[in-house]
């Protein structure tokens, strides 16, 4: 078992980790999910039949298991709210975590794309993190997401049209603030 | 370069130049916490300290559950579901059929004075149980199941006439993606097997934005809505059938660049979806090699319940579709908030048996269609296929099941 984790570390972690990273914006978060992927995939690494790349494989397994963390926090959140019967404008409390660092430092414009990321859907957000953060090929991702590769392209560019519009949005609000100072 | 090719390219090149983030964890550290996590799965997974008790508790249920079919399939079998509009033949009708009951209970008290001996008693039980299921009326709802994942679909009968709701029913989980059914609905519905059409979506693609309250479709250039024809007029119908009930309101319709209308439809590209409402279900069967369908045939076209229940007493033979309320029985409807109750005159006998069961469960729906969420049934018996009628019945999640496993 050791073995087939080094050889998988040694591989995808840094790329492993960073993913699951912009997904959740956590980094307790991401460490707990990145935990999981590797006793999943080791659990289950005998069965890898090799009919898509390791690393599609893995990153397909990272993906779920996030989208079972959003899952389970979702349940966790409209539990709390039926509690406390925030009703209607339950949805409106948001669940902010901080800039981190790494972001922290870098231009307004970066670190305002990355909030931006939270306005994509899931999906979305997946292609994007994939294909332009992680620099995966139009079929890795297609592999890795169990989709076709139509269907990558098209939410791909319903991201990017998302994106383009939060941009332009707040190029527009930071104008407006020049304006009228 | 058009602004909003150059837009792009800049939202491509920050997101290219976002930071690497780097996990801090020390390798060897993870590994410990991941081999000690896959350990503690492995003991908890070890063997009960009583392998013989689940296949036990397990046959104990399978006996009481045998026992209970045989109880829940009374020998009002012969009570049959009567429609008489002469008051003299119901009188009689009433009359053979309460002595056919009764003739039927003393059978079974005469069994269970242990007149027969053991032997025969309990092949004649085996028999009767035999016959009741053979005779049981199937249920064609579902009900809410937290352990099965719902998606509702929906066909059209093949004149292209009327949608048919139907339900599949993933048994092998509770969190299926619905885009995966949608995309490929041929492969889930047997249009031979039940004699319906579905509606020729082909490389439509569906992508559900369930944040936005809308389901996107990926036009291809290659598909067309033909002006006027029944298929073009079934397009939104459909859609609101199948995505309405889980609050998707509005299609998004992704048309290639170069096209300027969708057909009928024009210069559109979001198209609203309707909630179904105020239905009246009726049941469809084009041939009886097929199972019958429950399907609503008409929507929002009545402003009361009780125009809808008078509209389900008429059949439509041209389109294979029967009245579900038989045209003699008279109904009283009173309602209470959320709770329906509909008293049946006593004009018609009513027997455990499928016309029965039909007729309850497009009541169900229709009730449903109008608001309301439980429906409690005034008539003679206490108990019609699964339903126990002491109680009110809560309306259903769908109708026309496809299990899938």
């Amino acid at each position: 078992m050791r073995a087939a984790f080094d050889d998988l570390y040694d591989r995808y972690h840094k790329d492993l980790f960073q993913f699951i990273f912009y997904m959740v914006k956590d980094r307790q978060q991401a460490e707990d999910i990145v935990q999981e992927v590797y006793i999943k995939v080791l659990n289950s690494y005998h069965t890898f039949k090799g009919e898509s790349s390791e690393k599609t494989w893995l990153f397909s397994i990272a993906r779920h298991v996030t989208i079972d963390f959003f899952r389970k926090q979702q349940r966790k959140r409209k539990k709390i709210m039926d509690f406390f019967d925030w009703g209607e404008k339950g949805h409106l409390i948001k669940d902010e975590h901080a800039t981190p660092d790494e972001i922290a430092v870098m231009n307004e414009e970066i670190r305002h794309i990355y909030h931006c990321l939270d306005k994509c859907t899931i999906d979305q957000k997946s292609v994007v993190i994939l294909r332009y953060i992680q620099s995966f090929s139009i079929q890795e991702t297609a592999e890795t997401l169990g989709w076709t590769v139509s269907k990558v392209k098209t939410t791909q560019h319903r991201a990017m049209k998302t994106l383009r519009k939060l941009l332009n949005e707040g190029d527009r609000g930071e104008e407006t603030k020049i304006e009228s100072q | 370069m058009s602004p909003n090719k150059s837009n792009e390219d800049k939202v491509e090149k920050l997101l290219r130049k976002m930071p690497r983030v780097e996990d801090n964890q020390d390798k060897d550290a993870l590994f410990s916490k991941v081999s000690a996590s896959m350990n503690k799965k492995d003991t908890t997974r070890k063997k009960p300290k009583f392998p013989w008790l689940i296949p036990s508790i397990g046959s104990v249920v399978v006996v009481f559950l045998c026992v209970l079919i045989y109880q829940s399939f009374p020998s009002d079998n012969q009570f049959s579901f009567e429609r008489n509009s002469d008051d003299s033949v119901q009188d009689t009708t009433e009359e053979s059929t309460d002595s056919s009951f009764n003739a039927q209970m003393d059978k079974r008290e005469s069994d269970e004075s242990g007149s027969i001996s053991q032997n025969e008693e309990s092949a004649e039980n085996e028999a009767l149980i035999m016959e009741g299921i053979e005779e049981a009326a199937s249920s064609k709802l579902v009900y809410p199941d937290s352990n099965v994942s719902f998606i509702s679909v929906a066909v059209m009968d093949p004149s292209i006439h009327y949608t048919i709701p139907m339900q599949l029913v993933d048994t092998s989980t509770n969190e299926a993606d619905p885009e995966y059914y949608y995309n490929q609905l041929g492969n889930f519905i047997d249009e031979e097997a039940f004699d319906v059409v579905i509606y020729p979506f082909e490389d439509i693609n569906f992508d559900i934005v369930t944040e936005e309250n809308e389901v996107h479709l990926d036009i291809p250039n290659d598909f067309e809505l033909e002006e006027g024809s029944a298929l073009a007029g079934m397009f939104e119908r459909i859609l609101s059938v199948m995505f309405h009930p889980n609050e998707i309101d509005e299609a998004v319709l992704n048309l290639d660049e170069s096209r300027d209308s969708f057909g009928m439809y024009g210069n559109i590209d979001r198209l609203p979806l309707t909630k179904q409402e105020n239905q009246s279900y009726k049941i469809f069967q084009r041939d009886e090699s097929k199972p019958e369908l429950l399907l609503p045939t008409s929507t929002n076209e009545f402003e009361t319940l009780e125009e809808a229940l008078e509209e389900m007493k008429l059949s439509e033979p041209e389109f294979h579709v029967e009245a579900s309320i038989p045209s003699e029985v008279e109904l009283n409807v009173e309602s209470s908030n959320q709770l329906v109750t509909i008293s049946f005159s006593n004009s018609v006998s009513f027997g455990n048996n499928q016309e029965t069961l039909n007729m309850l469960e497009a009541i169900l729906l229709t009730a449903k269609s109008f608001g309301y969420s439980e429906v409690r049934f005034d008539m003679q018996i206490d108990t019609v296929g699964p339903y126990r009628l002491t109680d009110p019945l809560p309306v259903p999640v769908g109708a026309n099941p496809i299990y899938l496993h």
